[in-house]
């Protein structure tokens, strides 16, 4: 988009005045190094903050496989109803996830969500810790649409 | 009365196709007869879509619930303004209030087109077409009168999250961004259609314009608003695909009122205007894509899984729209050359260019990052999310700088920087670093609010420093008194005083965001009863509790169970303010918590608490958020109207000078 920017801005600048060719080269060489920065600016913008914030989902049998790590990983699955452990005046909210594969026990300090209950589908955001325990800091839930209710 | 509504919709289809048909005729053979034709029929659509409009609002006031939409958004229980805005709480309601707003925005255009020769025609043509797109979607997929086979008793109700203020008017006014951008689109691809590209068509799309950007950027920020009053969660922004496809109209938009400026007064950057003005309105529809198409895949709204019918049109039409647009401009190539070249980049055709520039490298960042997750998910088959930071830190700098670009771009004169720009800019500039080491003696150690305030310091100063020049040479020639001087510049340049007023909106939009995410402080601690907590100099006691249900019978969305709590809030000693943060359980939803927040705002700072839960004795859990400043960006949005307001507005004088 942006080289098409500066080809676009460099066509027409160039193409004004036909008769002073010096000119008209030096403008679309100017513009063509400056678009060439921006771009790499943008570029260089993107690539080096994309890796940072993107975190890739595992699934439970996956995280079980990988063994406890310090790694920040996100886990999403199903919250089994009968093990949620809720102590109101700690803040500390104890649970399994489940998926297909198999089930770790989940621990989060913080705010039990509105949405959560049994079933509800979590991602989980944190560290597999060494004692097997999921030890989260970030705790979000799959909602359905803001808009429509299905 | 529902079936009228269909057959209403059923002849705006055949009307607006015969209007863009005739106009179209009517330009090429030049046909005064067929054109007025065409032009009877764009008049005629805003009566027939105002009937549907009023079918549709009579039938959500008289609380048909035999009709699917009427059933779906309202119950008896809804107050009558809520009724009222269920008109828009649905996706077949929104598209009605969107095709409204175009026939509107078209039948008060075709006054102004008769004024254009060739183009006028062409720009008919092209919006009478665009309301047969949107027709065509109400009546194959989204009929908001579409009737149930038995009628219930009782509607099912509206969205506890949408009984808000904010959503009373947000989608209206978001959606005159969207059909207004629906008008410069028109003027560009009539400009191109006609072959009169010359810079006429920009001029006289500047009221339009700055009506779609305001309304565009208005729509976003109660947005915002509304996310922060009634979401619950402590912030107004998460850079969710909802709220980035309308931010990305928006930048397009800006980068399209400054590259105009451009063409209406050098004569540069012709090609760039059409692709703007073309892109805007391409992009107003991907929003509708990413909403409502399935498009997107989204961690915590799961909007619709798959791709929608509505989808297939919408790209169709965005190839359509595109591939006309292109097509016309490599056809107009040789007629759309510039008038003059930049001489010096340090000018204000310089600074111009870059503000475009960094306009659409935000909007593509914002882009990139709000598909990413999608690609890598049909591309690589992997799942991956991608959090607010990579946006934050991706257009931060660009916003940094767009923001100093204000302070320097009034300064610097067309063509080059001269000694009186200078002169400006330097004191302003030490002012900005001033500010940044008075921050530091202060206190401030972090990089942001150092940069921000050293900018907005130097963007204020400039801007002032230019009026003070202004008011004093005025003042030098006509004698004038200092408040009279100012008043008659005020008056006389709206123009360029109305964007140095949004410029300054633009200022405090940035403290506040600067604050908010800087110095946000939280806390989270369960309290019993008459227990108390402090936080960042206030000291919240927990006064009481109660639980109470609301409209029981007939249940519907908007019968709940209140968990109510209060809390007094003092500060040194004295009690400032007593806050009722509340949960609702609305058990016929199937979500059926809804947090309602309690906030304590002042200039200075928000006091924000949210009820976490509340178990039978009593015992509850506060979230209490601190956020600085951010009071600032709701003024912001404020001066923003204030400013395109001043910048707009109609002047004789001036109208007679541009004829």
């Amino acid at each position: 988009m942006l080289s098409d920017l500066a080809d676009c801005m460099g066509d027409s600048v160039s193409t004004s005045r036909p008769s002073t060719n010096g000119l008209m080269t030096g403008g679309r060489l100017k513009f063509f190094i400056g678009g060439a920065i921006i771009f790499v600016v943008l570029a260089w913008l993107i690539v080096t903050n994309i890796g940072g914030a993107s975190a890739q989902y595992l699934s439970v049998e996956e995280l079980l496989a990988q063994g406890p790590s310090d790694q920040m990983v996100r886990v999403s699955g199903l919250v089994s109803g009968e093990t949620i452990d809720w102590d109101p005046q700690r803040l500390v909210l104890r649970f399994e996830m489940a998926d297909e594969s198999g089930s770790i026990p989940v621990m989060y300090e913080g705010v039990r969500p509105d949405m959560f209950r049994d079933g509800a589908q979590v991602v989980v955001e944190g560290k597999h810790s060494s004692d097997g325990v999921f030890e989260a800091n970030n705790l979000l839930l799959k909602c359905p649409s803001k808009y429509v209710e299905e | 009365m529902s079936q009228i509504g269909y057959g209403v919709l059923l002849l705006c289809l055949c009307v607006s196709v015969y209007g863009a048909v005739a106009s179209f005729i009517g330009a090429r053979r030049g046909s005064r007869r067929v054109l007025r034709s065409g032009t009877n029929a764009l008049r005629v659509m805003v009566d027939l879509v105002s009937a549907a409009v009023a079918i549709l609002l009579y039938l959500l006031l008289t609380r048909d619930f035999g009709v699917a939409y009427v059933y779906q958004y309202t119950s008896t229980h809804l107050p009558f303004i809520y009724t009222v805005s269920a008109f828009w709480a649905g996706e077949a309601g929104s598209w009605l209030l969107w095709l409204w707003f175009l026939t509107i925005l078209a039948a008060i255009a075709v006054r102004q087109s008769e004024r254009l020769g060739k183009i006028g025609p062409y720009i008919l043509a092209t919006l009478a077409a665009n309301q047969a797109f949107f027709t065509l979607v109400l009546i194959l997929i989204a009929n908001p009168f579409e009737t149930m086979a038995s009628t219930p008793m009782e509607g099912v109700g509206m969205l506890p999250l949408l009984e808000n203020p904010g959503m009373v008017i947000h989608p209206p006014i978001l959606f005159l961004g969207y059909a207004g951008y629906s008008i410069p689109l028109a003027f560009a691809l009539a400009a191109l259609m006609s072959g009169e590209v010359s810079s006429d068509w920009v001029k006289a799309v500047r009221p339009w314009n700055l009506l779609a950007w305001i309304s565009l950027g208005l729509g976003i920020i109660i947005g915002a608003w509304w996310s922060y009053v009634e979401l619950g969660w402590g912030g107004y922004w998460a850079w969710d695909p909802v709220e980035n496809a309308s931010l990305i109209p928006w930048l397009i938009g800006t980068a399209f009122v400054h590259s105009a400026m451009m063409e209406e007064r050098r004569g540069m950057h012709r090609v760039w205007n059409l692709v703007l003005a073309i892109l805007a309105f391409v992009l107003c529809l991907f929003a509708t894509l990413v909403t409502r198409g399935g498009i997107i895949v989204s961690d915590l709204h799961g909007f619709a899984r798959s791709l929608q019918p509505i989808a297939y049109l919408l790209m169709s039409f965005m190839a359509l729209i595109l591939g006309v647009g292109s097509f016309l401009i490599w056809r107009r190539r040789h007629r759309l050359t510039s008038e003059r070249q930049m001489e010096n980049p340090i000018s204000r055709e310089g600074s111009f260019l870059l503000t475009n520039v960094l306009l659409c490298g935000m909007a593509l960042i914002v882009v990139v990052g709000t598909i990413y997750p999608t690609f890598a998910q049909t591309v690589r088959g992997i799942q991956i999310s991608l959090d607010a930071s990579f946006f934050d830190r991706a257009t931060g700098p660009l916003a940094l700088a767009l923001i100093c670009l204000m302070g320097i771009c009034p300064v610097i004169a067309w063509r080059r920087l001269t000694g009186d720009g200078l002169r400006l800019l330097l004191p302003a500039a030490l002012g900005g670093i001033l500010s940044a080491g008075l921050l530091l003696v202060l206190g401030v150690r972090e990089a942001l609010p150092l940069v921000s305030g050293a900018i907005s310091a130097f963007v204020v100063l400039s801007l002032l420093s230019i009026l003070v020049r202004d008011v004093r040479s005025r003042r030098r020639s006509t004698g004038e008194s200092y408040v009279r001087a100012t008043l008659t510049m005020l008056s006389r340049a709206r123009r360029r005083y109305g964007a140095y007023v949004v410029h300054l909106g633009i200022v405090f939009i940035a403290i506040g965001v600067t604050g908010s995410r800087t110095y946000k402080s939280e806390q989270l601690i369960a309290l019993n009863p008459d227990e108390s907590t402090t936080i960042e100099g206030y000291e919240l006691r927990y006064r009481d509790y109660s639980v109470q249900t609301l409209n029981p019978e007939p249940e519907t969305y908007q019968s709940k169970v209140r968990f109510s709590t209060t809390l007094d809030v003092y500060v040194d000693d004295s009690r400032v303010a007593t806050l009722t943060p509340q949960k609702n359980y609305h058990y016929a939803l199937e979500n059926p918590w809804v947090t309602e927040v309690a906030i304590r705002s002042t200039l200075k700072e928000d006091l924000y608490v949210i009820l976490a839960s509340l178990e039978d004795d009593g015992l509850a859990a506060f979230q209490i958020v601190i956020n600085p400043l951010i009071t600032w960006i709701w003024i912001g949005g404020g001066v923003l109207l204030l400013g395109t307001a001043i910048a707009a507005w109609p002047s004789g004088r001036r109208r007679a000078e541009e004829r």
